[in-house]
């Protein structure tokens, strides 16, 4: 009689770890455990169709676990393995990865993580197919919405953006810079019931708060100096579809009073206008301060607050999740050095540590315009810790004056250390550095070609989002 | 910048017999969104079933309570106690609506020292309040 | 061009708890997707929408009307009902209050007519049921 439980081989030499690992999944699944890789390629060989599943440690006596995945890619023997590794051998798991593991989990282990994996794993193993396949759907799993992460509190999020897009509820993100507001409300607008209607992102910081009201709400010919005609606000231009607004707690206290008007009666007036306009959009709006100071402090209506944050959703800093700082550096890795048309092979390991530990206060954003950065510098193989000065930590305000009076710097040195510290404050935004700034965009650009901050990437082209998370 | 509500604690303990079935969409995504709430500070009556479909609001209504806490501690800074009045009948009210009778009494204390103008009652409840929001999100004894 | 179809049920919440409104709008809204939620917090709001509304449509302003007992100012939910009785007799008003049930009808007043009342703290699964039942009751036009 063939039992219905899944049966997987353990590779693990730590008698500890296999017991813990015994106990804890035992219930669910059948286990063998073996010691080391030849132990493990024996049993594979007598028994190649029973396993559903291997379960492997990367360090082992003698042979590695990445071994067991070559062997297994070579002979093409199509079962899943995860691999357990420690943060300190991280590339080690990628590298299995593009092997063709399945999937890889860190020690300390997490147990429901390594649950989830393991299920993952025997669901597409259940379909029986070939490793090719099993590499596509590895990246497809981790590839939600052009959202890349596997760590727990990420996916989470994920989930809770399954939850939450098919309702009409008014979702509120909040998260430090970088962690990819923008991204998660348009994960959430293609998966809603709108997703055929516009997504309209707008930031409310860029824009200069005299000039945000007709933004939103449009205006008539001559309703104030520089209306020379009729203009549709954004709101309009999002009918039936979303409204993001971002930055929302840099909104003026009088026009959050319009805009609770506007939510609460689903009208607009556009400035100048006698009649209102009926509008039906969906609202998400995001911040990276902290709207209870904002509601305690006056600056955030309260009442506004209800209507637009029905359901929150906190983004996790990139140092909360750190299993997802490999992944997504070798995406941008891939996706930069195909743009740039570029051979290197990657990141030395003692780089990845260090990435790995770093706190990036930029987050995402911060460590893809560092990989950017660094690919296009490197003219070697493989990017070393040499690049980290790369990435620098964010200097303030007195710091840069403090330091730099103690050497005789150029006007043009100056101008050029301003201008990148204002950009790392602001996370690389483009937009809101030059308002900073006080300069358009283009002379920004101008610039950062000029003092050799910005590449070809950072031109103004239309807005393109394809940022990936 | 301190988490927000939404890495809350969330067991659900006495409310699985009205979540029948164990992959019912809002387990499952409690699960992973919402961590553990623990309910079993302020015992809830076994009667008392919240559904699925407004637990989903909790994250949201205790980040209001959050920006109330702040509010309270302002105002009493300056001995507002008309708005600490307010403040404490409404968290009387709307506590009952998650079941949260701990927020529900500390209110009414509330509503009543503000009443009588008692500054050390007063600050004596907001810290409570403080407290079991701390409690229900289940922080005390994580480490983040 | 407007998005707002007539079919669309409209619901008036009246009620001075924030907390309270947005738990209703959520009931209703998952018992109706596509119901409209409008919340004041007082009788007098509740007049000012109700007179917007109806002029602005040959149907009626509200298909229902939620009402706290206790609201800002000083008129109750109770008001609101005898009002709406004289003035848009076809819109359904339901009163909602945790007081117990003779207080209630002593407010009412003995003898009269009481609006139909629904009893808090309530059950969030009974009480959709009621509201699909009322909003079932007569269709939009």
């Amino acid at each position: 009689m063939k039992e219905n439980k899944s049966r997987i081989l353990l590779v693990e030499d730590d008698l500890d770890m296999q017991i813990l690992l015994l106990h804890t999944l035992k219930s669910n699944y059948l286990f063998k455990a073996v010691g080391d890789i030849p132990q493990a390629l024996k049993e594979l060989k007598e028994e190649a169709g029973q396993y559903d599943l291997i379960l492997t440690d990367v360090q082992l006596p003698g042979k590695s676990g990445l071994k067991l995945v070559e062997v297994l890619r070579d002979n093409h023997i199509s079962i899943p393995v995860i691999v357990m590794t420690a943060f300190g051998n991280l590339e080690n798991a990628v590298e299995a990865m593009r092997d063709g593991a399945f999937d890889y989990i860190l020690k300390p282990l997490n147990v429901d993580a390594l649950k989830i994996s393991i299920d993952r794993a025997l669901r597409v193993r259940s379909l029986e197919t070939e490793n090719l396949v099993l590499r596509q759907e590895v990246k497809r799993s981790w590839n939600f919405e052009n959202i890349i992460g596997k760590s727990v509190p990420i996916r989470a999020v994920f989930d809770l953006v399954q939850r939450v897009a098919p309702t009409q509820a008014n979702i509120f993100i909040t998260g430090e810079t970088g962690t990819g507001k923008e991204i998660f409300a348009r994960a959430i607008h293609n998966l809603s019931p709108r997703a055929a209607r516009p997504f309209i992102p707008i930031n409310c910081s860029a824009i200069p708060a005299e000039l945000l009201e007709s933004e939103l709400f449009g205006h008539t010919k001559g309703s104030f100096t520089g209306a020379h005609q009729d203009k549709k606000g954004l709101f309009e231009e999002a009918q039936g579809g979303t409204v993001f607004l971002d930055e929302i707690g840099d909104m003026e206290v009088s026009l959050q009073a319009k805009l609770l008007r506007v939510v609460q009666e689903r009208k607009i007036k556009p400035v100048g206008a006698n009649k209102q306009i009926d509008i039906d959009v969906r609202i998400i709006s995001a911040t990276h301060k902290d709207l209870k100071a904002g509601i305690r402090d006056g600056l955030f209506r309260e009442d506004l607050f209800y209507r637009l944050c029905v359901i929150p959703m906190d983004l996790p800093a990139l140092r909360q999740r750190k299993e997802d700082i490999p992944l997504l550096s070798e995406y941008f890795f891939k996706k930069y050095t195909a743009t740039h048309g570029l051979k290197l092979r990657g990141f030395s390991p003692e780089l990845m540590e260090r990435l790995i530990a770093h706190p990036w206060e930029g987050n995402v954003r911060e460590l893809e315009n560092f990989v950017e950065r660094s690919v296009i510098l490197c003219t070697e193989e493989w990017i070393s810790e040499k690049f980290l000065p790369l990435i620098s930590a964010p200097p303030s305000s007195t710091q840069f004056l403090d330091d730099r009076f103690s050497e005789n710097l150029t006007l043009r040195e100056v101008e050029k250390r301003y201008i990148n510290m204002i950009l790392r404050r602001t996370g690389m935004r483009k937009e809101q550095s030059a308002q900073i700034l006080g300069i358009d965009r283009k002379t920004l650009y101008r610039k950062e070609k000029e003092f050799g901050l910005a590449t070809e990437a950072d031109a103004p082209a239309e807005a393109v989002s394809d940022t990936v998370l | 910048m301190e988490k927000a509500a939404l890495n809350l604690q969330l067991s659900l303990g006495r409310h699985e017999r009205g979540l029948a079935r164990s992959d019912h969409p809002v387990r499952s995504w409690m699960c992973y969104s919402l961590k553990n709430i623990t309910m079993t500070e302020t015992p809830c009556p076994p009667e008392v079933f919240i559904d699925p479909d407004i637990l989903v609001l909790l994250p949201a209504y205790l980040l209001r309570r959050d920006a109330d806490v702040l509010l309270l501690r302002k105002h009493i800074e300056v001995q507002d106690f008309e708005s600490i009045r307010v403040i404490g009948h409404k968290l009387r009210g709307n506590g009952s609506l998650f079941g949260l009778d701990s927020i529900s009494k500390t209110g009414e204390e509330l509503e009543s020292a503000a009443g009588d103008k008692d500054i050390f009652k007063v600050r004596k409840y907001i810290q409570e309040l403080f407290e079991h929001l701390e409690k229900i999100k289940g922080r005390p004894q994580e480490d983040k | 061009m407007t998005n707002t179809p007539t079919q669309h049920r409209k619901v008036l919440i009246v009620e001075d708890d924030l907390e309270m409104c947005m738990v209703l709008d959520r009931v209703l809204t998952t018992t109706d997707q596509h119901v409209m939620v409008d919340w004041a917090t007082s009788v007098d709001e509740a007049i000012s929408r109700l007179q917007e509304k109806a002029a602005q449509s040959i149907t009626r302003p509200y298909d229902l009307i939620l009402a706290d007992i206790f609201l800002e100012g000083q008129s109750t939910g109770i008001d609101l009902w005898k009002l709406c009785q004289e003035e848009f007799p076809d819109v359904p008003v339901v009163v909602t209050s945790s007081l117990p049930l003779e207080k209630f009808f002593a407010l009412v007043g003995r003898g009269n007519i009481a609006p139909p009342f629904l009893a808090k703290p309530f059950q969030v699964g009974g009480c959709r049921q009621f509201l699909e039942g009322i909003l079932s009751y007569g269709k939009a036009s």
